[in-house]
């Protein structure tokens, strides 16, 4: 194996292992050793962050072990991002998007869950934070040119708003530029259909999935 | 000047008192607990104490129709209405000294002085002296009530219809039934001061108990529970207040589901001690916020939104019949107060019953359900918050979950290598409850079938522990994220407040569970906080034993009413670092040093 190739090895594991240390100590490492920095997020970081998420799908992991990799994939980018290329930095983004707790809630521990796990899978993620206005989720979303509006609601007397944002999306005719995706506690399948979402994430890697499929079919 | 009083009576002790004050508050206070119902007024009769030796001015004509009544010796007075005027020597019966009112545990409760809010008293109306037009204001005089607009309007007519009603009658004796010193509930021929009867109620969200209470003796005379009738609208608080705010129709139909519930569970309780709810003067409810509210009528739109407030903390007693109880008809009602939108009157209503405020050091309460609630008194600072537990640890959500009852796994440990598990009712195990999977997820961690990260070892998926019963990897990640709120509104309140478990000089398990629930194991998954089990105490239902202080004692109320002002709610999950204690806590915590003596077997 090259130095580089054990190298990206290591950023994998660093992440798997949820050592934040090490993932930005790799980072640096990386840059000096005058590795592509694309390739290390690519094939070093981001392959630890889906390892993270087979890990999770067999059960083996969960919200504390996903917490500390999304974390280990915020140094590492904090360290990696300004040494990208214009175009690389372009590559290395999904697309964009707007995240918040809808008008009424302030639980908003799911929210920050999704919001660091489209982050370290590649999106870029503004987050509005809880309590969040319907107006707030469109104004952003249109001043940022953002693909994505990622709705969370904790209680069944909030959900309801997630509907009234549709609507007003709708109302604005604003709709058919923006994948809306909601989830939390109450929410279901069902309930994002009968309400006319483009999709929902049953946890923070569903809701990565859903968003990487959603901006596929773009 | 001194006089010197001898009592006789058990414990036999000499007190002083100084010239011209009455005995019996000499007596009160010397701290002997005799029984004023009437506040010493000389209405009710109850403080006949024999007095042995001493000087005895005679009794004026009131006390003197008293001692007749009850047959009394020349030597038996009303302690209220003797004033001291030399040494005395007094024998005091058992039934001149103050009612218990039943608590908690022993020790426990503190003790609020016998003084319910709805009083009766026998009224001997004597025609030649009470003739129209003294006739009004004679009455008020004899029950000292004072002739205001209050009694003009409310009173005075209750006892003129009664008088008309009775004309012709032989005895002009009535009962009287009163609210407060202020105004008559009640106003009847015949002697029936002993029927007095209120009901204290502990209205869940799941289950609803109601207790009988007699408010002359303070006795409990009958009890019965049952489901909530809500429960077809919703399981837990949200579901039921998002219910409520789609439709106005909605709200009514709980507020029916309620009532519907309290009628057949106080019929039932009457029933038992054959009472006739027409006898019932007064309930006090303890009861979460969103159950105040739906009882009342009350719109419940305030706490489904953000900021989540009560539209009430306390109010003033209501009229039960305007509440929709058929009971006498003037009975009254009270609420246990609301601390803030989700952590209501049952949880101020067991803050009373413990005595919580008022012990010394720190100390924590919690009442774990489907919310797990959590107050904090340290030093003079209290606060309270919610958690929201979810109903793992009611059975639901979990592969083999269910309710603690017959044939449900509720323990479990090691026993000569192997694990164990008993069920309620000795019967074959067809399911585990909250207590069993707490017992369980303790002896995994000790016998290194589970890690602290709560993944199964070996690759497992689940753990067998009966026939068909099993514990999943799933399972056990809905009772992590379950532990892990409880755990965080512990942490989170200790640690604004700058102190650790081991600060902690009591903890205090409130609810159904917590009487069940096994402490070390408790202790060892982190649902409960680390620390000597000796400082544990189970305080069982503290809610109805708050209910029933507040339906026998008025200083109860105005206690309680203080505390829920004096409480402070913090929301948790505004704190700053709550998402950082919570997602910890989905770890169970390692082996401390308290629960190095743990008495549990491993395998």
């Amino acid at each position: 194996m090259s130095a580089k190739d054990d190298l990206l090895l290591s950023m994998k594991t660093s992440v798997v292992d949820g050592n934040r240390a090490e993932s930005e100590r790799l980072a640096r490492e990386s840059l000096q050793a005058g590795l592509d920095p694309l390739e290390s997020i690519e094939k070093g970081f981001a392959a630890g962050i889906q390892e993270v998420g087979v890990l999770w799908e067999n059960g083996d992991y969960f919200l504390p072990e996903l917490v500390a990799s999304a974390e280990c994939m915020k140094a590492a980018m904090a360290v990696l991002e300004p040494a990208l290329s214009a175009s690389s930095r372009q590559a290395s983004r999904l697309g964009k998007a707007v995240i918040g707790t809808i008008e009424g809630d302030i639980h908003d521990i799911g929210k920050n869950l999704v919001a660091a796990m489209l982050q370290a899978h590649g999106f870029e993620v503004l987050d509005l934070g809880a309590d969040v206005k319907l107006e707030r989720f469109i104004e952003k979303a249109e001043a940022e040119s953002a693909q994505l509006i990622c709705v969370s609601a904790l209680l069944t007397t909030t959900m309801v708003n997630q509907k009234r944002l549709i609507e007003l999306l709708q109302q604005r005719n604003v709709r058919s530029k923006y994948k809306v995706l909601v989830g939390g506690a109450p929410v279901n399948q069902a309930w994002a259909d009968a309400i006319g979402a483009d999709g929902y994430g049953e946890n923070a890697l569903a809701a990565v999935r859903a968003a990487k499929t959603l901006l596929a079919r773009n | 000047m001194a006089f010197k009083i001898q009592i006789l009576s058990a414990p036999p002790r000499t007190i002083e008192a100084s010239s011209g004050v009455s005995l019996s508050q000499a007596l009160l206070k010397a701290g002997f607990p005799l029984n004023v119902y009437c506040g010493g007024r000389g209405l009710c009769g109850k403080c006949l104490v024999e007095v042995m030796e001493g000087t005895l001015p005679p009794p004026d004509q009131g006390e003197a129709a008293f001692l007749g009544r009850a047959g009394a010796g020349p030597r038996f007075r009303l302690a209220c209405l003797l004033p001291v005027r030399s040494d005395l020597v007094v024998k005091i019966p058992a039934n001149a000294l103050l009612p218990r009112i039943q608590g908690l545990t022993e020790g426990i409760l503190p003790s609020f002085e016998f003084d319910p809010a709805v009083k009766k008293f026998l009224v001997r109306l004597d025609p030649d002296r009470l003739a129209p037009p003294l006739l009004e204001a004679g009455v008020a005089d004899l029950l000292k009530l004072p002739p205001d607009d209050a009694w003009r309007r409310g009173s005075w007519p209750l006892v003129r219809e009664a008088i008309r009603a009775s004309a012709g009658r032989e005895s002009n004796v009535y009962t009287a039934a009163v609210f407060e010193e202020k105004a008559l509930l009640d106003f009847s021929p015949g002697e029936s001061a002993d029927e007095a009867f209120g009901l204290a109620v502990d209205l869940g969200t799941t289950t609803v108990v109601v207790e009988l209470v007699d408010l002359v003796s303070g006795r409990i005379l009958g009890k019965a529970f049952g489901l909530n009738g809500q429960s077809r609208f919703g399981a837990d608080v949200v579901s039921r207040i998002s219910h409520a705010v789609l439709a106005p129709a909605h709200a009514e139909e709980l507020k029916e589901a309620a009532l519907e519930t309290l009628s057949e569970l106080l019929a039932k309780a009457a029933a038992e001690a054959a009472i006739a709810p027409e006898s019932i003067y007064d309930i006090a409810i303890a009861g979460n916020t969103a159950m105040n509210h739906f009882l009342l009528g009350r719109s419940v739109r305030s706490l489904s939104v953000a900021p989540f407030e009560a539209e009430f903390q306390s109010l003033p007693p209501l009229e039960a019949i305007d509440c929709g109880f058929r009971l006498q008809r003037r009975a009254k009602l009270f609420i246990s107060p609301n601390i803030g939108s989700y952590v209501g009157g049952d949880i101020t209503a067991g803050l009373l019953a413990t005595g919580l405020l008022n012990k010394p050091g720190h100390n924590l309460f919690i009442d774990i359900g489907t919310n797990g609630e959590i107050v904090l008194k340290a030093g003079d600072r209290v606060t309270a918050a919610s958690t929201a537990a979810g109903p793992a640890f009611e059975g639901a959500s979990l592969g083999c979950g269910m309710l603690a009852v017959p044939g449900a796994i509720d323990k479990a440990g090691w026993s000569d290598g192997a694990l164990s598990v008993s069920t309620i009712g000795d019967r074959p195990p067809v399911g585990i409850c909250g207590t069993g999977y707490i017992d369980l997820l303790a002896s995994f961690l000790r016998g290194g079938l589970l890690s602290r990260n709560g993944v199964i070892a070996g690759g497992k998926s689940s753990i067998a522990v009966a026939e068909g019963i099993a514990v999943s990897q799933k399972d056990i990640r809905e009772l992590q994220l379950a532990v892990a709120a409880v755990r965080t509104g512990a942490e989170l309140l200790l640690r604004r407040q700058g102190l650790s478990p081991r600060d902690l000089d009591g903890l205090y398990l409130a609810g159904a569970f917590g009487n069940y629930l096994d402490i070390e194991n408790g202790r060892a998954i982190g649902l409960l906080p680390d620390i000597d089990l000796a400082k544990v105490r189970f305080v069982g239902n503290a809610s109805l034993a708050g209910a029933r202080a507040m339906l026998l004692s008025r200083r109860a109320r105005s206690e309680a009413v203080r505390i829920a002002g004096t409480v402070a709610h913090v929301p948790l999950a505004a704190d700053a670092a709550f998402q950082d204690v919570y997602i910890r806590s989905l770890v169970f915590p390692e082996p401390t040093i308290s629960s190095q003596f743990d008495r549990k077997e491993t395998p």
